[in-house]
């Protein structure tokens, strides 16, 4: 099976085989491949966490129609994850590992002939950069090709967050090429626009952009031919990396401090966690768990005991960030975290809708939680009861789900401002809807307005 | 006119623009240290052998841009 999203780099096409990961490379990219392997630069790519392992296969064939000069598998991670649910911290260290590479690189020779954010992924808290057909030659003088792309994947969103404290992810969800940087140049006006690197990389460049678009054909393949030295380019992205790596975001956060601030909450953290952890280990599959409304990850850990790799989920992107944070500290290395709306999970994009795949196509989970979300989507977002029951045994064979009931003083904050009447909500419409779908395997009162329910889908 | 509109167009020619001169104002700015820290050393003759040294790469940097 071809990749549908691999088109843009036609001498190295991706292909599926037996759950397996291979590329069918051309002459050309066959024989970077095999230059950077002889000189270890791929094997050091992977010794510092950089690159995803991968290895020449030529057991196995190319399909019809794809470069077939040589073929290279890589090692499957465990979930594709896309730049607009990363936290500003993950955008960050996408960035850095990016640059990291390229100097890496740089001094065996060779250049990444790409930037493109997409081609990082998360595994646990590490991005690895996965593209591993993105290395060429580059000599003793030439350019970094690659250098708007950057700037437009990773620096104008961290500067628009760091700068303008706008939570970079709705500005990057549904796009394949980040934010232009001559709209952040726009964005940025006044006080905000006097920080380090925005004269260098967002003004010269939005000049510079116009300048290029007055230019005849003749003076674009003279600027085409420009080139720096290599030490020069090496100057270039050691500057990068020193200003990516000073940015800070500057967005608000509502909700990163929730489980300190809240100590009903605590109250019943106990008896919760106990829950959790029994459900999850009654649960026989044991390759994927989603903690969904993850917030500060107390029961996201949890699940990163039984299961091979878990993602904690959350629209809050500063929750994440804090997230991620404390996974790295802990040291827990099979729990990504994640900025997902589960009230508008990432879509398919890109080329003919279908470059990028949606977040519920990518991540099909044995197991999920859904602690103290349901009162938010149905009571707050307006999902009907009925709906949000539907979706959680469509997302999952099996999960935890909490319910809490309408005299819930968390739920009667959320309903305070609805005029209009809401669809039926209460206990009993809610084993109804799971009875009708599934059972229950396990349940729990844990105060006296919240019950959880561990529910196995009909047929699992 | 729109950018984004002659971004479509031609993606490259301004970015390579912008780091050929963005490489050229940091080796104009580090040959002017270079020429600074110079006018220093004849008017300080008792400077610190690794600072001499330190400056030497420098300038093997500078002069290669």
């Amino acid at each position: 099976m071809i990749e549908h999203g691999s088109f843009r780099d036609p001498a190295a096409r991706v292909f599926y085989h037996d759950g397996r990961v291979f590329r069918g490379l051309d002459e050309t990219a066959a024989a970077a491949d095999r230059k950077a392997r002889e000189v270890g630069l791929l094997d050091t790519l992977v010794a510092k966490d950089l690159f995803v392992e991968s290895w020449p296969n030529d057991e196995i064939t190319a399909p019809e129609g794809l470069p077939a000069t040589a073929v290279i598998e890589s090692r499957r991670v465990p979930t594709i994850n896309y730049p607009s649910e990363w936290s500003f911290a993950m955008l960050r260290d996408a960035a850095l590992a990016t640059l990291d590479a390229n100097l890496l690189a740089m001094e065996q020779g060779f250049i990444l002939k790409d930037a493109s954010a997409f081609n990082v992924v998360y595994e646990g808290t590490r991005p690895l950069i996965i593209d591993i057909t993105s290395l060429e030659e580059f000599g003793e003088k030439g350019i970094w090709t690659a250098y708007g792309q950057f700037c437009d994947h990773f620096l104008a969103p961290l500067m628009l967050e760091a700068h303008a404290g706008i939570a970079f992810q709705r500005y990057l969800s549904g796009q394949t090429e980040g934010i232009p940087i001559v709209e952040l140049n726009r964005l940025l006006r006044g006080r905000s626009g006097i920080h380090k690197g925005i004269l260098s990389h967002v003004r010269l460049r939005s000049r510079m952009e116009q300048r290029a678009a007055r230019m005849d054909t003749d003076r674009r393949r003279a600027v085409g031919r420009m080139a720096l030295p290599r030490s020069a380019v090496i100057a270039t992205m050691q500057r990068m990396k020193s200003l990516v790596s000073d940015l800070e975001s500057s967005a608000p956060s509502t909700w990163a401090t929730y489980e300190e601030a809240t100590p009903y909450e605590q109250q019943q953290a106990v008896a919760k966690t106990a829950f959790v952890d029994e459900s999850a280990g009654r649960v026989q599959a044991r390759s994927t768990a989603v903690d969904v409304g993850a917030n500060a990850g107390l029961f996201t850990k949890i699940l990163a005991r039984h299961f091979e790799q878990t993602l904690g989920i959350d629209f809050d992107p500063g929750a994440i960030d804090a997230l991620y944070a404390e996974t790295k500290r802990s040291e827990i290395e099979n729990l990504t975290p994640l900025v997902i709306d589960i009230t508008n999970p990432t879509p398919a994009f890109g080329w003919q809708g279908r470059e990028r795949k949606a977040f519920t196509e990518r991540v099909r989970p044995d197991f999920a939680t859904w602690l103290a979300v349901v009162h938010h989507l149905s009571l707050g977002a307006g999902i009907p009861l009925e709906s949000v029951v539907a979706t959680i045994l469509d997302f999952s064979p099996e999960s935890v789900v909490e319910f809490v009931s309408p005299d819930d003083p968390m739920a009667k904050r959320i309903s305070a401002s609805r005029t209009s009447d809401l669809a039926p909500y209460s206990q009993q419409h809610f084993e109804e809807y799971v009875a009708a779908g599934g059972k229950v395997v396990a349940e729990r009162q844990v105060s006296p307005t919240r019950t959880l329910y561990h529910i196995r889908r009909h047929g699992d | 006119m729109p950018d984004p509109v002659i971004l479509y167009l031609d993606p490259g020619t301004g970015a390579t623009l912008a780091q050929i001169a963005l490489a050229g104002t940091a080796g104009i700015a580090a040959a002017a240290k270079l020429r600074m820290n110079r006018l220093r050393r004849k008017t300080d003759s008792a400077e610190p052998e690794e600072e001499r040294q330190a400056e030497e790469v420098t300038e093997e940097t500078a002069t290669a841009e």
